[in-house]
């Protein structure tokens, strides 16, 4: 779990459960193996 | 290092803060602005990772494929369940060195549905044997092979499913053709209306000379259904066309935001992990995290940093079988990039080095034959995004960021199994 979501300057308006949320919700999405680079 | 951008957007003074990865007001003294935790994206240091070259074959015969048509260097090799079995073992122990519980599968070809048997078969030794791990699937397909049954295994075991559509049909068809010549688009399309909610699939585009226009047709991939889309320039793409494609996406950044203001919602990959990365104040210090918590095995068994790099030597890691050799070769590889100050001079000079992570090791090996170089193509595509982004985030009220997010939460959820099995 991560530590703090204490954190905007600008507000993105989600509480810190939400925020906690979408972090674990990013851990497949975002990650390893983007296959974004090269061709094909 | 201060890193630091200032920008203008609707009359008010913005700052990006490249080291906390943060935008804020400009009059907002740093001082009087919440402490931030700046910490570093979903990255781990040991292998969590294993992308399955499954097969080296493939229906179709794409001109542009990096692997020669699905080919590699080796026609036709399959891998075998005992190979991948023991790669899944070899995982799970790395994983449980590291008291980790979570593990990622991603199935790969040539066309990895050509070995769906494999592919059931795998999974269930996973869920038998494992079934204490979060493990979560993905998958890279033509899409022209996915029947209902297929689609049915995917969405059941919440399978992350990225399809290969590059534009309309006709865009689509110019590179992307069967072995007899004709094109396959008709027949993604056709594997698409095979699953019960296909906004979980992620279109993947691939940029090429006759696509490079990517706001005119993305409407026509979002009408298909899917809900994400992820795009890759072709790095032999020719400047004029990726010149065309930069103002491209410049005008798709704008459509994107204003979109998510009428209450359009969809992901753009590339977009939204810059987007997330800017809401949790989270750097990115690698690319995709290739040779150390991904890592790719090879039809015939042999691991390389990503299945890029599959079939050339220089990049082999060694033989499933012969571990004493894949760690000392591991090691060495991570001591090369364990931090991002060792990468080159540009990018440390970057001021958005953190919400980058760096270049495509293939991609730069491609284009200029070392693989931790910058490429000034990808720095354009890659800063083009982020400035937009920015932009658009702050012409963004809060309610449409928040809208926002949460759809992102919501969308990602469904390809993503709980937390406790």
């Amino acid at each position: 779990m991560r530590e703090s979501f204490e954190n905007q300057a600008i507000d993105f308006g989600l509480t810190s459960s939400e925020l906690e949320e979408l972090w674990l919700s990013s851990k497949t999405s975002v990650c390893e193996g983007g296959s974004e680079g090269g061709a094909g | 290092m201060k890193r630091l951008k200032k920008f203008l957007v609707d009359g008010q003074k913005y700052i990006f803060d490249g080291e906390k990865v943060q935008i804020r007001f400009e009059n907002e003294c740093e001082g009087l602005v919440k402490e931030t935790k700046t910490l570093n994206a979903h990255r781990t240091n040991y292998l969590k990772t294993i992308c399955l070259v499954l097969n080296n074959s493939c229906n179709l015969g794409c001109e542009y494929c990096f692997a020669n048509k699905g080919q590699y260097n080796k026609p036709n090799e399959q891998m075998s369940f005992e190979t991948a079995r023991q790669v899944i073992d070899s995982l799970v122990t790395e994983i449980r060195k590291n008291s980790g519980k979570e593990m990622s599968i991603s199935f790969f070809g040539g066309e990895p549905l050509l070995s769906f048997e494999l592919i059931k078969k795998i999974v269930d030794y996973i869920e038998s044997y494992y079934s204490d791990y979060l493990v979560h699937y993905m998958i890279t397909t033509n899409g022209t092979l996915i029947t209902k049954e297929i689609a049915e295994f995917m969405e059941e075991n919440k399978f992350d499913i990225m399809i290969s559509i590059d534009g309309t049909q006709e865009q689509h068809d110019y590179y992307r053709k069967f072995l007899n010549g004709y094109g396959s688009y008709l027949k993604v399309l056709g594997g698409i209306a095979n699953f019960q909610n296909p906004k979980i699939l992620n279109a993947r585009i691939t940029i090429t000379d006759i696509n490079s226009d990517i706001c005119s047709y993305i409407d026509s991939i979002l009408d298909l259904g899917v809900g994400r889309i992820t795009f890759a320039v072709d790095y032999n793409i020719s400047e004029v066309a990726f010149q065309n494609f930069i103002i491209s996406l410049k005008n798709l950044i704008e459509k994107y935001f204003k979109d998510i203001a009428k209450g359009k919602l969809y992901d753009i990959t590339n977009f939204s992990r810059v987007i997330i990365n800017l809401a949790l104040n989270q750097r990115n210090l690698s690319h995709c995290n290739a040779g150390i918590s991904y890592l790719a095995v090879s039809a015939d068994g042999k691991y390389y940093r990503c299945p890029r790099f599959v079939g050339n030597e220089e990049f082999s890691l060694g033989n499933v079988k012969d571990e004493k050799s894949f760690n000392k070769k591991m090691e060495d590889f991570k001591e090369r990039l364990s931090i991002p100050d060792k990468r080159n001079f540009h990018c440390n000079q970057c001021v958005y080095v953190y919400l980058c992570g760096g270049m495509c090791y293939h991609h730069s090996y491609m284009v200029s034959n070392y693989e931790f170089n910058t490429t000034p193509r990808e720095c354009n595509e890659r800063i083009t995004i982020f400035e937009g982004i920015i932009k658009g985030l702050c012409q963004l009220s809060t309610k449409e960021r928040r809208t926002l997010l949460l759809f992102y939460t919501n969308l990602w959820n469904l390809i993503r199994k709980g937390e406790q099995k």
